[in-house]
């Protein structure tokens, strides 16, 4: 580090916090408030990357992160912006796009052989023959991009959050203008949101130590942030720079958290019901013949290097500008005691005449009409070449900095991106919004203004009229305002400089620094035909980098208006889109949380050893053990008894005069045979009569059902039946239990003996027979309502009981059943037992071609009843007698040793003819088996089909034979027991 | 035979330092180190109806006013009654142990196992809210106490904000224990952390006796 400017209060450092950093595994150290390439300036590193193409040096050149200039790899992280980035104690930080050291860059040689890469060359170069054109695509991709992602490594993502907010106004910007916006909506009693992308608010007049009305500014400023901070109805937001605003003024942004805040970076949505931007201007780049070596930089960057760093830009200074603000810096820094040797100003006239005055007592050769022609030296600035405009007379001094600028250009990327159109302005030499999206409101800079009373007015203006814009009645203080505004100076003339002077072909005059585009190119786009700046800027590779606009923006459109000899005012600006800055996708995610949904069971099927899997918008045990066949889980149900947790199941309650009504309409069966105490299994269709749900439907009391759908389905149930009765003024209520109740499915030959002991009711199958349906009470008082079902085709209960009474109930069960060697199975071995019934599962065994009675379940549909207009039942009846449709059939594999897969095709030569829905190993029918869709003429039971495995490299096919899909006790005997 | 016993979804990873039983509960009244808030407290176990009638207001459920608009919601009688829509309200006792007989009554729906409900107590609650949801929750000019249907973290829910230092959240069940870890992790620059049931009770009884 090196000694420092003495203090000044303009200055944001804190001289006693020293801060340790490596680059390029060198120590270096900073102070606090550095940022990391402020720190790395003060230890005097000038050469901060490569340029994408030519591998050009790249020194600084802003502090806004306005280019890809100083992207570097901060403690692994690729492509993080070093003048953005606050400088932390044991920061690692390296270069990147560079071979070997930026200095002494590898590529470097590159730079000479830009004729070959004209613009477009990518599209052009290298594709004959094409045949060559891979090779050079792959050399191509290796060595252009900029940083490298280490994959392998673990970054920590636990301090990224996010955050929501709701304003009536948002105001985007935090110089005066921004500041007093949100003062002047704050006080009508609204929340306002202000975002500043800096770390302290201001703008540009943070650094400024000229007086108006009496006070410098910067001190003004600060009184202001004062007062903002102060204000209770004002929240600040400061490091977070805004990245777009969409519709209905829904305004992202992401903030960086400052030492001891609880986050690194936090993604922020703020919705406003107004907005106001003053995002205020940046420097117009000088394109002149080198005008991006190290040791060019824009105003701001050298005033603030002093100003707000202390840091000595350079020894021997020259100034190019365009604008009041450049000589006012040059002066700055000249009583500062830098030595400025010269300034050249583009503009003739117009000049702030006492700034001249002060600039001739202070002995600062000014010569008007004159800007860079020409930047010497190689990898440092060494001299520079500065000409009158007309070319007609030249002058050399030799310089290690050059401070250029072509004058101001707008901050438009908000508005942009909220819809605001724009069009040049020839008064202020600035693109400015000329149709503004509703209830959205500039101030500021950006509307041409320089006066600080100005500036300051307009964006009370802008405020009051954001808070008319949230209803507040606000004319009188508007009137006021605006009668204040009128007495102010208003917009100030702009600087028109195109390029510097003595430009020629511009082959190393920069108007995107990001992606090595010169004006060169510009010409070469147009000459191709691509002469606006929406084609240019594809074709050439303008503004496509990290900094999109902020560099080429307004100069390529200039640029492209002088190249075809057309107005400047009917140019376009090219479109800005977000995020207007860049920002890690780690930011954008947000925390990553994990929610879904547990059974009233997760924890003690944890604890048992379940293997979890996701299931829509459930977790649920899968496995019970490491064998993924689930044998034991099998062969325990199929002889003994298991306990499934079944709580995923969708469970809803419908009442009221009409809830029949709905039901005969939702569902394909006779719903008036639904009796209390009984199970009524029926299933849901669309209009085009594919199922889409199943499940049994109970008649609690007049009126008043009780009813089960598969776990997709529970989600849009209501809305399903609301949907298919919305014309008919029914009178009926539904309520969605399916979280209010726990499931156990209690199945297997000793089902009855284990559920008998928790319970006094009388289970005989007498008493309670196959799909019955009772109220129980069972353990010490507990209801549970119980289905006698054979979902998994042996005798089974399916008990469903207050989720919160659901571990109680298992409880009961895991006791009882420890005599009959109880085991809970996992959905898998559910699957597997179904199967082998020849039970379908909505979603699994079919799909849109295929309807009810296409896989075997056409005995549900009540044909006869036409007065209900069921769901789905004129495409039934259309396609009752249809022949061709394809058909749910069941298989046997008739080769041993094959282990067929979910998902495999059937097929005949090379005809495609169906697909395997479920296929298992079977211990109880000692084979494969499944079932399958297949075409109408290869369902014939007893045929036999050929089916294909796709397994990467290998392909396998094997022979099934057609057979009825119930595989297993296909009379129905062992569930009605 | 154990003694019945109801489960919460959610299982906080605190040491409760006092627990009440209530109906087969297990209430944590306070945890270890609960600290100066904001609080996240587990209201599970507290009784809920959901109420459905085609004249909704000229109903009296249990005595209680229904509110005229959707979004309205009326304390009364520690009951919280919160109109959904044109048909619908949600009641809830608010009070541990408060429970309701309404075996006879089709109109009523018992619905205290089918949500999660959590309380944000604290005067950082706003602060606690933005950061898991983008509804407006705080809105000034509207009546306090009110519901707000929409997402919390993107999970449907029904928001009741009491009052500026509290607000609460009820949404499926199953969420739950997820739910509450990723809110507690969201909010953690607030310093959300678990409170007991006591925590509430302060906050709201003191402010609504």
């Amino acid at each position: 580090m090196r000694a420092r400017l003495p203090e000044f209060p303009t200055q944001h450092i804190d001289r006693g916090q020293e801060i340790s950093f490596s680059y390029l595994g060198k120590r270096m150290s900073g102070l606090g408030g550095d940022s990391v390439a402020v720190a790395m300036y003060d230890n005097g590193v000038r050469i901060f990357s490569r340029s994408l193409k030519y591998h050009r040096p790249r020194g600084l050149y802003s502090l806004d992160g306005e280019s890809a200039n100083t992207l570097m790899n901060i403690d692994g992280i690729p492509n993080e912006n070093a003048e953005k980035r606050r400088l932390r104690d044991g920061m690692e930080v390296s270069a990147q796009n560079v071979r070997g050291r930026p200095d002494t860059d590898f590529y470097s040689f590159i730079n000479w052989f830009d004729r070959f890469m004209p613009a477009g060359f990518y599209y052009r170069m290298f594709h004959r023959p094409y045949k060559l054109w891979p090779f050079f695509l792959n050399r191509i991709r290796k060595m252009a991009g900029v940083g490298t992602l280490d994959i392998h490594r673990e970054f920590d993502d636990s301090r990224r959050f996010e955050i929501f907010l709701n304003a009536d106004v948002a105001v985007i910007g935090g110089g005066t203008a921004g500041m007093n916006a949100a003062l002047a909506a704050a006080g009508q009693g609204l929340r306002v949101c202000l975002f500043e992308h800096r770390a302290w608010l201001g703008g540009h007049m943070d650094w400024r130590v000229v007086e108006f009305e009496d006070e410098p500014l910067f001190e003004r400023a600060r009184g202001l942030a004062k007062q903002v901070e102060a204000n209770t109805q004002i929240r600040l937001f400061t490091q977070a720079p805004v990245t777009g605003i969409w519709g209905n003024k829904l305004i992202t942004a992401y903030q960086t958290g400052k030492d001891g805040e609880y986050f690194d970076e936090r993604y922020i949505e703020c919705r406003a019901k107004s907005v106001v931007v003053a995002s205020g201007c940046i420097e117009r780049p000088l394109v002149c013949n080198n005008n991006e070596r190290p040791g060019v930089m824009q105003v701001n960057t050298a005033w603030r290097l002093a100003r707000t760093y202390a840091i000595t830009p350079g020894k021997r200074i020259v100034f190019s500008i365009g604008d009041d603000l450049g000589l006012e810096a040059a002066l700055d820094l000249a009583e500062l005691g830098l030595k400025v040797l010269a300034v050249a100003d583009a503009r003739s006239d117009k000049q702030n005449a006492d700034l001249l005055t002060r600039l001739q007592s202070a002995g600062i050769e000014y010569l008007p009409g004159w800007a860079a022609s020409n930047v010497k030296g190689g990898k440092h600035v060494r001299g520079v070449e500065l000409s009158e405009l007309n070319g007609s007379q030249t002058c050399s001094f030799k310089c290690d900095l050059l401070v250029a600028s072509a004058g101001q250009q707008a901050v438009i990327g908000p508005l942009s991106t909220a819809g605001a159109k724009f069009r040049y302005c020839t008064e202020t030499g600035l693109f400015q919004p000329t149709e503004m999206p509703p209830k959205m409101f500039s101030a500021g800079r950006m509307t041409g203004l320089t006066h600080p009373g100005s500036i300051d007015t307009s964006g009370t203006i802008a405020g009051l009229e954001a808070a008319a814009a949230c209803d507040r009645d606000v004319s009188t203080n508007l009137d006021a305002a605006r009668r204040a505004a009128a007495k102010l100076p208003g917009e100030t003339k702009g600087c028109d400089l195109v390029y510097g002077p003595g430009i020629g072909a511009g082959r190393k005059a920069f108007i995107c620094f990001d992606g090595d585009g010169t004006f060169k190119n510009a010409v070469q786009s147009a000459s191709q035909g691509f002469d606006a700046p929406e084609l240019a800027k594809r074709f050439g590779g303008f503004g496509l980098g990290p900094g999109q606009y902020q560099v080429p923006g307004q100069n390529l459109a200039m640029a492209m208006s002088n190249i075809n000899g057309t107005p400047i005012e009917n140019s376009q600006f090219t479109t800005v889109r977000p995020p207007l800055v860049p920002l890690t996708l780690a930011t954008c995610v947000g925390p990553r949380h994990n929610i879904y949904k547990q059974t009233p069971l997760h924890r003690d099927q944890k604890a048992r050893g379940g293997i979890f899997r996701n299931a829509g918008v459930w977790r649920r045990a899968r496995y019970f053990s490491p064998d993924l066949d689930c044998r034991p889980e099998i062969r325990n149900v199929r002889e003994n008894v298991g306990l499934l947790d079944g709580s995923s199941l969708g469970n809803f309650r419908i009442y009221g005069p009409d809830a029949l009504r709905a039901l005969q309409r939702v569902y394909v069966s006779n719903m008036e045979k639904s009796r209390e105490g009984r199970c009524k299994y029926s299933a849901m269709c669309n209009e085009t009569g594919n199922i889409v749900d199943d499940g049994v439907v109970t008649k609690v009391a007049d009126d008043n059902y009780y009813f089960t759908t598969t776990s997709n389905r529970a989600g849009i149930t209501i809305e399903w039946f609301r949907y298919h009765t919305r014309f008919d003024d029914w009178d009926f209520k539904l309520v969605n239990l399916t979280d209010s109740m726990g499931s156990i499915n209690v199945a297997g030959p000793n089902a009855r003996n284990l559920l008998q002991k928790v319970t006094k009711e009388d289970l005989s199958n007498e008493a309670f027979p196959y799909m019955a349906y009772k109220e129980l009470i069972v353990g010490d008082g507990v209801s549970a309502r119980c289905l006698r079902l054979g979902f998994v085709g042996e005798l089974s209960f399916e008990l469903h009981v207050a989720a919160s009474h659901s571990q109680y109930v298992w409880d009961l069960l895991w006791e009882a059943g420890q005599e009959f060697k109880v085991h809970p199975f996992g959905m898998e071995a559910q699957n597997c037992l179904r199967a082998e019934k020849g039970h379908v599962i909505v979603g699994t065994e079919s799909e849109q071609r295929v309807t009810l009675l296409d896989i075997g379940l056409g005995f549900l549909w009540d044909s006869n009843d036409t007065s209900s207009n069921k769901v789905g039942a004129p495409a039934l009846r259309a396609c009752e007698n249809q022949q061709g449709r394809m058909k749910l059939v069941g298989f046997r594999v008739s080769e041993s040793g094959v282990t067929p897969l979910d998902g495999d095709i059937v097929v005949d030569g090379n005809d495609i003819v169906g697909y395997v829905c479920t296929t298992r190993i079977s211990e109880s029918l000692d084979c494969s088996y499944g079932m399958a869709l297949v075409k109408d003429g290869y369902a014939t039971r007893g045929e036999k089909i050929r089916m294909c495995q796709a397994l990467g490299k290998r392909h396998d096919e094997y022979t099934a034979t057609v057979v009825p899909p119930q595989f297993y006790d296909p009379d129905g005997q062992r569930l009605r027991t | 035979m154990s003694a019945v016993f109801r489960r919460s979804p959610i299982i906080f990873d605190r040491k409760a330092v006092e627990k009440k039983g209530s109906l087969g509960w297990e209430v944590v009244l306070e945890f270890e180190g609960e600290g100066g808030g904001p609080w996240l407290v587990d209201l599970s176990h507290l009784q809920r109806w959901d109420y459905q009638h085609m004249e909704l207001d000229s109903t009296a459920p249990f005595g209680l006013s229904v509110p005229a608009e959707p979004g309205q919601v009326f304390i009364q009688n520690d009951k919280c009654i919160a109109r959904m829509n044109r048909t619908q309200a949600m009641i809830t006792c608010l009070r541990t142990g408060d429970s309701i007989e309404t075996r006879r009554a089709v109109e009523f729906t018992d619905m205290t196992d089918a949500y999660c409900m959590l309380a944000v107590v604290g005067p950082e609650t706003p602060c606690v809210m933005e950061h898991v949801s983008n509804l407006d929750l705080f809105k000034p000019g509207r009546k306090m106490p009110f519901l707000t249907q929409g997402p919390i973290m993107h999970i449907p829910a029904q928001v009741v904000t009491l009052d500026a230092g509290c607000v609460l959240m009820s949404f499926s069940r199953g969420y739950g224990q997820s739910f509450a870890d990723a809110i507690l992790h969201a909010a953690s620059g607030c310093g959300l952390r678990p409170g007991g049931k006591s925590v509430f009770n302060k906050r709201f009884f003191q402010k609504h006796e």
